[in-house]
């Protein structure tokens, strides 16, 4: 597959379980968007935070 | 506790369809357990969802890993990517997830994979529950 940008794949990958999490937890259509919508953020935010940590590791 | 007194206990209602049927409905089709329950919106974002996810996968060439007993970490990730029913046992019979290690994207693919395959179990685990009555 030519796609090798890891941002793309992960927002890809953070849009997929958000999906089925936000279908998964709730049961109305405004509640599954909201909760879809906080995982989504919350896995694309958390991402963005370990990877500036990992920056400043001397690895 | 005073003597005598009637204990009053919660007889679960029985479900109408046989939970090992559901149980197996769900697995072997993603979303189909909620198909079959009548959860059709639910149903249909699984199905769309979970085999696009594993197909994904698929293709940033990850790996279908083998059950070794030897490596618990290989073992339990054979574990998740089985969870994902027949699309599992398709791509095996069809000679897909061999993995390519030094691809680029051959993490990816092994994320893709077991998410899937550890999702589906957890729509597996809704499925029951919608069955029994509790969702």
């Amino acid at each position: 597959m030519p796609i090798h940008s890891h941002v793309l794949l992960m927002v890809v990958f953070a849009a997929l379980v958000a999906s089925v999490g936000g279908v998964l937890l709730k049961d109305e259509r405004r509640a599954q968007v909201q909760s879809g919508a906080t995982i989504f953020a919350s896995l694309i935010g958390s991402a963005f935070v370990v990877g500036w940590l990992l920056y400043f590791l001397p690895l | 506790m005073a003597t005598g007194a009637k204990l009053k206990t919660k007889v679960p209602a029985r479900p109408a369809r046989p939970l090992w049927l559901v149980y197996l409905v769900a697995w072997l089709v993603p979303g189909g357990g909620h198909l079959w329950l009548g959860r059709r919106h639910k149903g249909l974002v699984f199905l769309l969802v979970l085999p696009a996810m594993f197909g994904i996968g698929l293709a940033l060439r990850g790996r279908l890993f083998p059950f070794e007993p030897a490596e618990p970490l290989v073992a339990l990730a054979a574990v998740a990517d089985v969870g994902v029913g027949a699309a599992y046992a398709l791509a095996k019979l069809a000679g897909l997830g061999a993995g390519v290690a030094g691809a680029v994207t051959y993490e990816y693919g092994n994320a893709f994979l077991i998410t899937a395959g550890l999702l589906n179990t957890l729509v597996m685990i809704d499925a029951h529950d919608i069955a029994l009555g509790r969702k």
